[in-house]
């Protein structure tokens, strides 16, 4: 039997392998210049997203009246709530960062984009999340967002006052959408090199 | 249960005219500019096999 030369499945491994070297993806040295506080906040935002899906997962798995019948539950749900409150501050603190020294420099420009995206992506699965608390408060919160949907003319769309809708998009499709944005926005970090210092005078 | 914090209950305002804040909310925002200014200002330690 003759080896193939050409296939689409030898097109795309050699495209791969191009792309994301293997050095690239998984380096064992770092510049100097990283080593300094502000250069953490991207990792600490991961790993309190990390905490998000694994408390997430577990609350899925019993049902979103949980944590109010065991103390389990809702110990599981406060690492949840302090995980999410974790994010954003590492997340804010990263993006005033990334902000301050324009590290969309040297070519990534899609890395900021995906960092914004991300940013509003997570802003949106935060509210789903707030609507499912399964309590007054998140009925009063449905009740107000469904005024503001309504005014910006999405209401047929997202009806906060429909749990299902909201536990569905919560728990399915934007933990989905945001893990792929944040598993590219990472894959192009990974790629193009953490921005040097704007006085280092190279935009490499 | 007796906590030096309770968290239960409704939120404390502060209001300065037509803003209104949580007092939760003030404090996740102190919190990220002190670890802004904390992240530029402390020492990071270094070790020599850095580039």
């Amino acid at each position: 039997m003759s080896v193939p030369t050409k296939s689409w499945t030898i097109r795309v491994r050699k495209a791969t392998v191009e792309q994301f070297k293997p050095e690239d993806i998984l380096p064992d040295r770092q510049p100097a210049y990283v080593s300094s506080w502000i250069y953490v906040f991207g990792v600490a935002t991961l790993a309190a997203f990390v905490m998000l899906i694994a408390s997430g997962l577990y609350l899925t798995l019993e049902g979103p009246s949980w944590w109010h019948t065991s103390s389990v539950g809702h110990y599981v749900n406060s690492v949840h709530l302090w995980s999410v409150e974790l994010f954003f501050v590492f997340m804010v603190v990263h993006l005033w960062g990334k902000f301050w020294m324009a590290a969309w420099r040297g070519r990534r420009l899609l890395t900021w984009i995906t960092g914004v995206i991300a940013f509003l992506a997570s802003v949106f699965t935060g509210f789903t999340g707030y609507l499912i608390q399964t309590n007054f408060d998140s009925q009063w919160i449905a009740g107000q967002a469904k005024d503001g949907f309504n005014a910006m003319g999405v209401g047929a769309f997202f009806n906060t006052l429909n749990t299902g809708q909201a536990i569905l998009l919560h728990v399915a499709l934007l933990p989905l959408v945001l893990g792929a944005i944040v598993a590219w926005h990472v894959i192009l970090v990974r790629r193009h090199g953490v921005v040097p210092p704007i006085d280092e005078g190279s935009s490499k | 249960m007796n906590m030096a914090l309770n968290l239960n209950g409704p939120a404390h305002f502060i209001t300065l005219g037509p803003l209104s804040i949580s007092a939760g909310n003030a404090v996740v925002i102190l919190v990220i500019f002190g670890l802004f200014a904390a992240a530029l200002t402390l020492p990071f330690p270094n070790h020599h096999d850095s580039e």
